[in-house]
């Protein structure tokens, strides 16, 4: 089996900070090498603000790509078996907003340990690639000793 | 003299307000529950008292917040919120707004989400000792359930048992005969040897004042507060008696009654009599 290249982009900009400006996002669409990526959007750091996901099925519209989300404040909605879902993804997008409400999210639902899997096997289906962006966590408050490094220590530098 | 000493001053009542669910809408149930939430508020905290919001379970969705500020934002209070999944640039301090509250209410949402991120910025702990320091904790929902042990959360999509803060022993299932399935969950999860408690109606509500039980309210006719208790496999559920809470009249029409009203006298002083 071939092994997939593993892939974090940490992004300062793309469609949450800058609307009018595709190029970041473009980019990190084109790192799938997918002719019709999928691309799920995980905007728990902001409580899963419906603006962000408004925006984020705009600036990744269906003809370029197959877009989902995951709302963990509604899982009576979207795909029932998370982990099926984002191990079958070419690309997670991950919004910003506060990085600790964000880990204890992820870690009460499992989501940690998910994309750890997701980015240690990079495989989901044949050779699709997993890629993993973290937006830069802008809106997060920065608390000095934040767990964040052993919470999610899949990027060398988080 | 000793007998002068008052035993409150000492120790604080603790008071917690459990709702099995309700909106900030004019319509007469749930301004009936606003009235209560602001009389609780105001025994602590007298013409003025600080109410704070916590929309965590919900992601603190606009709606949520404006929906409490429509409420309270022209009462006599102080209303805030504290939205952790915008706190902005500098930590604020948490501890000290919340311990300088008189009702802190906590909205509905995910049950699982709202403990999770609690946890994460250590506001479980804070809550608690805004308990004992006679603080008024309440919500409705998730913000009911979290008091209690253990609750059943659709947080995971089907109804499934969690765990609360545990300041309150015993369960409690919310929306209980608004969501079938919720409750039938709820009476399995009991009869499997979960610690039984209590189901609240929408517009039902559970008020602890210090120890022993609480008293069982109810903002619109029919909702009603169940004990529900479990004991070898075998599950009981009883309703409980519960005092019907006033429905006034919108602020706003308050103020008209009482503009037509000094219109009255000024005209009956004036001799016109009409």
């Amino acid at each position: 089996m071939q092994t997939a290249e593993r892939q974090i982009v940490a992004l300062g900009g793309g469609f949450s900070m800058e609307s009018g400006n595709p190029l970041l996002d473009d980019y990190v669409l084109g790192l799938t090498r997918a002719e019709r990526p999928r691309v799920c959007f995980l905007p728990s750091a902001s409580g899963d603000a419906d603006h962000y996901v408004v925006r984020f099925y705009r600036a990744f519209s269906a003809h370029r790509c197959e877009p989902s989300h995951v709302s963990l404040f509604r899982r009576e909605q979207g795909p029932g078996d998370l982990r099926r879902h984002l191990l079958s993804q070419d690309l997670v997008y991950v919004g910003g907003g506060s990085v600790v409400s964000l880990l204890g999210v992820w870690r009460a639902h499992g989501i940690d340990s998910i994309l750890r899997e997701a980015w240690e096997s990079g495989v989901g289906r044949g050779e699709a690639y997993h890629r993993f962006l973290r937006e830069g966590m802008r809106g997060g408050y920065a608390v000095p000793a934040a767990p964040l490094p052993e919470a999610l220590s899949t990027a060398p530098a988080a | 003299m000793a007998a002068a000493r008052r035993p409150a001053a000492a120790t604080p009542v603790r008071r917690i307000l459990a709702l099995g669910g309700h909106e900030f809408s004019s319509r007469p149930p749930d301004r009936a529950v606003c009235e209560l939430l602001l009389r609780l508020a105001g025994e602590r905290g007298g013409g003025r008292p600080r109410i704070c919001i916590l929309p965590t379970a919900s992601g603190d969705t606009s709606e949520q917040i404006a929906g409490f500020y429509s409420a309270f934002g022209e009462r006599a209070c102080e209303p805030s919120d504290v939205s952790l999944f915008r706190l902005g640039r500098r930590p604020p301090a948490l501890r000290d707004h919340l311990l300088s509250q008189d009702l802190i209410y906590v909205g509905g949402g995910s049950m699982v989400n709202l403990l999770a991120v609690w946890e994460a910025h250590d506001i479980s702990s804070i809550l608690s000792l805004a308990w004992r320091r006679g603080i008024v904790l309440a919500g409705q929902s998730a913000g009911a359930m979290c008091w209690f042990e253990a609750g059943i959360t659709k947080s995971s999509g089907r109804p499934l048992a969690a765990a609360g803060l545990g300041l309150l022993s015993g369960s409690l299932c919310v929306h209980y005969n608004d969501e079938p399935e919720r409750r039938a969950a709820y009476l399995d999860a009991v009869a499997d040897g979960m610690p039984g408690g209590y189901g609240l109606d929408d517009y039902a509500g559970l008020l602890w004042e210090g120890e022993g039980t609480p008293s069982a309210l109810t903002a619109r006719r029919g909702a009603r507060a169940y004990r529900v208790v479990g004991r070898e496999g075998e599950v009981a559920e009883s309703p409980l008696p519960a005092r019907l809470l006033p429905a006034p009249a919108p602020a706003a029409l308050r103020e008209d009654i009482a503009e037509f009203r000094r219109i009255k006298t000024m005209r009956r002083r004036a001799g016109w009599l009409g």
